[in-house]
């Protein structure tokens, strides 16, 4: 079983919506929860567009539910983020592989924020049958937290609900950031075409080998041929769920990363997006892919870092040449210390705008960073003494480190450290370095320190 | 009772469970926790069957003397004793890491321990138990401890998971509660209250396995009969039960649950005025992402609405949604309610055109269809105008002028390739070869020509101006990484081919660190020589279980360590004939790398596909005759049949002193005198190189009749056949329709294959048995190649090797005939096989999109069972590389038809595959539309139009000639002319035959588009 920390969501209430009355009037509330298990109110309003809400919020707890690989249901929350600009919902699939997030800018609603801060929001199958009902033009109340709760009596009641928090499933929120940062814009089609090519991708018999997806004119097509520009999915059935929102989008953009293969799925609504980012491979969830090991492995840029914390103040936007000039550095060593940041899951990274922003997970982050198996075994091997420098010429520093009955060769270079192990030699970096590098590199921060 | 005692118990052969239970019957709370400690220490030693160095003497001689299989059965006595003091005295941590007892005197004893303790954890522990996916608890045990006031009454779902499949089951699999369910619930009628969970968890109530009667008494009753009794004797309310199992509908459970809900609800068949009450949850239920649900709801909505009992405006503002995602048959049942309602109405309203709007975005074809038949005879406004247009681009070309005669304009696609300007394209600057190689000396003599194929001559296509150069392996640590990295993972075949000639080349010279860079690489290679299944797992280059994986394994670690003699096991399968050339020079090389007297490989391909450069290949000559180096002679015969037609005679210009000149002036074409004195099998082979579509036994040299093998001094000729056998078989009653695809080997007529010369005899005692595999092909590596051998789809774990299917073609890049025909035999035999890992066909196709061969007719034979093919992977390749094929005109419309005609000579080929493929291939853009209109016309004319779902393709063509707007072939419109009645077939036939466009603007974008991709 993977490793987990046994998590209480504790609500307030059920989130729910109050049945429609004559004048299709009803009011959907979600209920929040945090780390300490307080409820915090964030925000009451009018949606202006229910069932595109309504569409998103189902379509990212359908993922938040989904296994892509296994029949294990996933019972987890979202997260949201809240403040005077924006209110993002975030969250993965049960495997890790997807992630998915909503965001719906202050324009979707008539009303304003209450306050800041990130939350669980207890998303329930009530809740999803009473969403699949909105339709556009009605009446409906929507609000964040509790403040006066309109919900029958029957879901005014404290839910807890008590889950084994999947490790892996926090690590997650860290890894898609730095992921995201590396995304480029492939393609901007309409929702027309999108919705075309989206109903192309098989429903069963589905490609076991990478896919790609190319662009003929305005049209899509899905591709089992690298090209240049391609869009290389695996696992169709992970990008057909974002099916349901496209009848009512304007356009689609697709995001990728050519060198690992991530690609990420922007709907974009006349107000509001919905971002759905999938891992290069069905069996690969962002949680083990190890992009944000070497930032977490350093300890460098500790007195930047801290700086930088403390100026995150929720904000949807951070913008790093104003940080950078108001702390007195190079916009580079900002953007450097925000990954850290990312990969500690206190930053997010909004791939339309290029910025990250501020939102604190509510999760005990400190756990998570302990339990990366190949930092803590790289820890081990320092530890142990089992890291060896054994030369350093021009740019390259080679290290010995001790693997299973034989001694890696490790070469710490500018341009792209290197290792003997099996693991490099598949994944050549792209899944993040192995334990082996990372030693090495913790040995080499041990002794320029010292 | 103290530890040594409890010891003695648990490990006293004759004592019971029950002594166990007896043993705690007096121990107080204080008791168990003092022992708690200790006990879970024993029951942890007992389940690893290991002692500890302070365990008495009688755990440890007792463990040490259990040996064999009784150590790793949980159930052995001794750890089912452990278990039971477990939960006599530990914690619920501990608890929850202990097995549970499962039936007999265990499970009473069990119970009886925990009757006595009552656990304070107890229903923490039950809840836990029941969230299990497979709990070892059931019902009747839970509830007996509710009843006894040991845990309070379980409130979760799968307490009432565990209920209602426990009323229902039968003893065979689980513990029942011993009686049919409506008795039950007379003895107990507090589970009338838990009926409505019934409807809101996941279990097996409304299910129709036939396991679930397995064992079953003959008044045994499922939940579905006995809930209709509880309704006619009053117990259950009718009301309540049928508005439950529309709310069931609503929950996000499985799809067979969920259909038992419909059947119960229809079972009870509700009165109108009852549906009438329910008409809103109906409406609820028509957009269901499940389609049978939604189906049934539309089937109630249908029936009110002729009852004239349905809300009209609350269904149309429902359908507005429902309709995006609906089956094909729940969006026209929607349409045929609105159309009821337009009738009822006299007219059709603003909502129900709105609604009608949204079918637009359905994505079948025919709701479309029928929408915008309704629409037409709508009074649209122009503000209903302008929304149709705007979902004009979910129509498929079809269905585009019927919107335009409803809008009343026309509308130029947005994505069609019209932007290409044909005045810009100046022919006359191309020279006659460059016009000739890419068969656009056609488009210049005719200005209305639209497609013609590129040039058919191999000497055209295979200039290596057109094909990329593979850059050798300069240095050792290059190829160390090369090979740790090829271990993991090889994608390209040119890989093995660089590794290889690394080592011929580099063998000898040094790097630093020499051993720590490959230490690991040795360790994981002589882990993959002998651990079948770990090698399996990659798509490395030691994934084959064959000679070939043999003699690479071998190379590489005589390299990597020539002092150490590693061992490897036999391989599991046979080679390919014609690897055997291969093989046989890597064995030659692996005993130079060990003598440390390595030569550069002559044969080491200088392209992709594994085309060697003439040039290239005489430098390398050079290069051994001024060295005084021996040339390899399988390395020379492998390097014949990769010479490109090129650079020959530039080639045989720089050629200096060499013993070989005759041989090499006879390959590159300067001389066509034959001496086949000193090595017949070299020259037959230089033969085949020099011209390797020619009749050697034609030429005027005096070469022995006898021995023109096929492959040899002549080239391949074959034919193959696809059809259906009726079979059957000795235990089975019922007769298979099994699909056959036979290729078979056409011998000469004229030859004896007792032939009385000694050539002849000599030759067919190495190439006779051609059908087998254990053929000794290496002295005539083109015979080889022709070899028909069956793919052994049952065993054949390398052809799951995605590089060496493409491999395979780079062998002898020359004449592709034989491969090309093992490609298809294999494509032909695993054409309905679903997608595995061990199924990399989609590899076959990758050489294609160079295009440095002709598309023969064994090409387009590939292409036409790509296209046909289940697994997604090689259709999806196949579809590209046919894309690709009319893109730059490699595909001949004529050939890929008459190939698709002997396929369908019976109906052996899956049309609905096959016409998914060809309308992906078709929606490419005008120029792919064109041909594939042509290909179809072709095909069809011949093919029986009674062949099931023969209307797909007509659906293609339709769209085809929609975007194309050209006439049909005179010949094509006498056969659809004969196609009558009011099949789908017949309909399209009618729509197709109403086609009479010549759009003369898009013949030239069409043009257009076909000269600007050659360019």
């Amino acid at each position: 079983m993977a490793a987990g920390i046994d998590y209480t969501y504790k609500y307030d209430f059920s989130s729910g919506l109050t049945p429609f009355n004559d004048q299709r009037r009803a009011s959907l509330s979600l209920a929040t929860c945090n780390l300490n298990h307080k409820n915090p109110y964030f925000f009451e309003g009018k949606m202006r567009h229910p069932r595109v809400i309504g569409d998103m919020l189902i379509t990212l707890s359908d993922i938040v539910r989904t296994h892509y690989f296994l029949p294990t249901p996933a019972i987890l929350d979202p997260v949201l983020t809240s403040n005077e600009d924006l209110l993002r919902l975030e969250g993965f699939s049960g495997c890790c592989g997807v992630y998915a997030r909503a965001d719906l800018p202050a324009e979707a609603f008539e009303g304003n924020s209450h306050g800041r801060g990130t939350t669980n929001v207890d998303f329930n199958t009530p809740m999803r049958r009473a969403l699949m009902r909105l339709r556009e033009g009605d009446d409906v109340n929507f609000s964040v937290g509790k403040n006066e709760v309109v919900l029958s009596k029957d879901d005014l009641k404290i839910v807890e609900k008590k889950v084994k928090l999947p490790l892996r499933w926090i690590k997650s929120f860290s890894e898609a950031q730095a992921y995201q940062a590396n995304l480029e814009l492939a393609m901007e089609v309409s929702a027309a075409d999108a919705l075309r090519f989206i109903r192309t991708l098989p429903k069963t018999n589905r490609p076991k080998t990478p896919s790609y997806v190319v662009s003929t004119g305005r049209a899509l097509r899905l591709s089992q041929r690298k090209t240049n520009g391609a869009v290389k999915i695996l696992g169709t059935q992970r990008v057909k769920t974002i099916e349901k929102l496209l009848p009512r989008a304007e356009t689609l953009n697709i995001w990728h990363d050519q060198n690992n293969g991530t690609s990420a799925w922007e709907v974009c609504f006349e107000v509001g997006s919905f971002f759905l980012m999938i891992s290069p491979e069905v069996y690969r969830g962002f949680s083990g892919e190890g992009q944000t090991l070497s930032q977490l492995s350093t300890t460098r840029n500790s007195g930047l870092i801290s700086q930088i914390r403390a100026e995150l103040k929720w904000q949807s936007m951070l913008n790093v040449e104003e940080i950078a000039t108001k702390l007195n550095t190079s916009a580079e060593n900002i953007e450097r210390a925000l990954a850290v940041l990312g990969a500690r899951g206190l930053a997010g990274f909004d791939v339309k705008n290029g910025q990250y922003f501020h939102r604190e997970l509510p999760f005990d982050m400190s756990k998570v960073e302990a339990m990366q198996p190949r930092l803590r075994n790289a820890r081990k091997l320092v530890d142990s003494g089992l890291v060896k420098k054994n030369a350093s010429l021009n740019d390259v520093t080679v290290y010995s480190v001790a693997g299973t009955d034989i001694s890696h060769r490790v070469e710490l270079r500018h341009h792209g450290d290197h290792c003997t192990c099996q693991w490099f030699s598949r994944y050549q970096g792209k899944r993040g370095p192995c334990k082996h590098i990372l030693a090495a590199n913790l040995m080499d921060e041990l002794e320029r320190v010292s | 009772m103290n530890l040594d005692k409890l010891e003695a118990l648990i490990f006293d052969a004759k004592s019971d469970y029950f002594s166990i239970a007896n043993a705690f019957e007096k121990f107080t709370d204080s008791d168990r926790k003092s022992i708690s400690q200790a006990i879970q220490s024993l029951h942890r030693q007992i389940f690893k069957n290991k002692p500890l160095k302070s365990a008495s003497d009688l755990v440890t001689t007792s463990l040490n003397n259990r040996v064999g299989a009784a150590v790793i059965f949980w159930h052995h006595s001794y750890n089912r004793k452990a278990s039971l003091c477990m939960y006599a005295v530990a914690p619920f941590s501990a608890i929850k890491a202990t097995d549970v007892p499962y039936r007999g005197d265990h499970f009473d004893a069990f119970k009886r321990i925990i009757e006595t303790r009552k656990p304070a954890w107890l229903s923490e522990w039950v809840e836990w138990q029941c969230t299990m996916e497979d709990p070892w608890i059931d019902f009747p045990l839970v509830w007996g401890w509710y009843k006894s006031g040991l845990i309070p009454e379980p409130k979760y779902d799968s307490y009432y998971t565990l209920f209602a499949n426990a009323l229902m089951a039968t003893d065979f699999y689980t513990k029942s509660v011993g009686k049919p369910i409506r008795q039950a619930l007379e003895a107990e009628p507090h589970w009338i209250t838990y009926i409505p969970t019934l409807f809101r968890v996941e279990s097996n109530a409304f299910n129709t396995n036939p396991w679930l009667w397995k064992g079953a008494d003959k008044d045994h009753e499922m939940w579905p009969e006995a809930l209709v009794k509880l309704v006619h004797e009053g117990i259950v309310k009718r009301d309540n039960l049928l508005a439950l199992t529309l709310d069931g509908l609503s929950q996000d459970l499985k799809q067979n649950q969920l259909s038992g809900f419909h059947k119960l609800h229809t079972s009870l068949s509700p009165t109108l005025l009852e549906q009438k009450k329910l008409s809103d949850q109906y409406l609820d239920l028509m957009d269901h992402k499940v389609g049978h649900v939604a189906k049934f709801a539309l089937k109630h909505i249908q029936f009110l609405s002729k009852s004239g009992e349905l809300n009209d405006s609350a269904f149309i503002s429902r359908a507005r949604d429902a309709f995006i995602h609906a089956a094909k048959g729940n969006s026209k049942l929607i349409i045929s309610i609105i159309a009821s309602i337009n009738r009822r109405r006299k007219k059709v309203d603003d909502d129900a055109i709105m609604a009608l709007i949204s079918a637009l975005k359905s994505e079948h074809a025919d709701t479309q269809s029928v929408a915008l038949d309704i629409l037409s005879s709508a009074n649209l406004s122009s503000a209903q105008k302008e929304g149709i247009v705007t979902e004009r681009n979910f129509l498929p070309p079809s269905l585009i002028s019927k919107l335009d005669n409803i809008v009343g304009t026309g509308y130029v696609r947005a994505n069609d390739q019209s932007t290409i300007k044909t005045e810009s394209i100046d022919l006359n600057s191309l020279g006659d070869e460059a016009l000739r190689t890419r068969g656009l000396d056609r488009f210049q003599s005719d200005p209305t020509e639209i497609y013609t194929t590129v040039s058919s001559d191999w000497r055209d296509r295979s200039k290596l101006e057109f094909i990329e150069k593979v850059e050798p392996i300069e240095d050792v640590s290059t190829l160390i990484d090369t090979i740790a990295k090829a271990v993991e993972l090889t994608r390209k075949p040119e890989t093995v081919y660089l590794i290889v000639d690394g080592i011929s080349r580099l063998n000898g010279y040094g790097t630093p660190d020499f051993e720590a860079k490959t230490s690991a690489l040795v360790k994981r290679l002589k882990t993959l020589s002998t651990d079948w299944d770990e090698a399996a797992a990659h798509q490395g280059i030691a994934q084959t279980r064959d000679s070939l994986r043999r003699a690479l394994l071998s190379l590489l670690m005589v390299w990597l360590r020539p002092s150490e003699r590693v061992i490897l096991p036999k391989e599991v399968s046979t080679s390919l004939p014609y690897h055997t050339p291969f093989i046989r020079v890597l064995e030659a090389l692996t005993k130079s790398v060990r003598k440390s007297k390595c030569t550069p490989l002559l044969s080491t391909p200088s392209h992709i596909n594994g085309w060697l450069d003439p040039k290239i290949w005489v430098e390398r000559i050079n290069l051994y005759s001024a060295n005084g180096w021996e040339i390899e002679r399988n390395d020379l015969l492998t390097s014949l049949p990769r010479l490109s037609p090129g650079n020959r005679q530039e080639a045989y210009k720089s050629l200096q002193e060499s013993a070989l000149r005759p041989l090499i002036s006879f390959v590159l074409g300067q001389s066509d005198k034959f001496e086949a004195k000193g090595d017949l099998e070299l020259w037959m082979t230089a033969a085949r190189s020099s011209k390797p579509g020619f009749d050697w036994r034609k030429s005027s040299m005096d070469i022995n009749d006898d021995s023109a093998i096929v492959g040899g001094l002549s080239p391949i000729d074959y034919n193959w056949s696809a059809s259906i056998e009726e079979r059957s078989y000795s235990n089975y009653d019922q007769t298979f329709r099994v699909n056959l695809f036979d290729l078979n080997r056409v011998q000469h007529p004229h030859l004896n294959e007792n032939g009385s010369s000694k050539t002849a005899k000599k030759f067919f005692n190495k190439v006779r048995n051609l059908k087998s595999p254990k053929v000794n092909a290496v002295e005539l590596p083109y015979a080889s190649f022709h070899c028909l051998k069956k793919t052994k789809t049952w065993y054949g774990l390398d052809e799951g090797v995605a590089w060496k299917n493409a491999w395979d073609f780079t062998l002898c890049p020359t004449d592709q005939v034989g491969v090309n025909l093992n490609a298809a035999l294999c494509l032909a035999n695993t054409i309905d096989e679903d997608a595995t890992r061990l199924t990399h066909k989609y590899s076959l196709f990758e050489h294609l999109f160079t295009g440095d061969h002709p598309w023969i007719d064994s090409t387009h034979l590939m292409i036409s069972l790509g296209l046909s093919r289940k697994e997604a992977d090689g259709r999806g390749m196949a579809v590209d590389v046919t894309i690709h094929g009319i893109e730059m005109g490699f595909l001949d419309p004529g050939i890929l038809a008459s190939q698709l005609i002997g396929l369908s000579k019976e109906p052996w080929l899956k049309l609905n595959r096959l016409s998914q493929s060809l309308q992906t291939v078709s929606q490419s853009s005008p120029l792919h539309a064109y041909v594939i209109s042509v290909v179809l016309q072709s095909w069809l004319s011949e093919v029986n139009l009674k062949t099931r779902n023969i209307f797909m393709i007509f659906e293609i063509l339709l769209n085809a000639q929609s975007v194309i707007k050209q006439p049909l072939n005179h010949e094509f419109r006498q056969i659809l002319k004969t196609i009558k009645g009011s099949s789908k077939a017949a309909k399209l036939a009618k729509s197709l035959l109403e086609f009479n466009e010549d759009d003369a603007d898009i013949r030239k974008t069409i043009r257009a588009q076909a000269i600007s991709n050659r360019l």
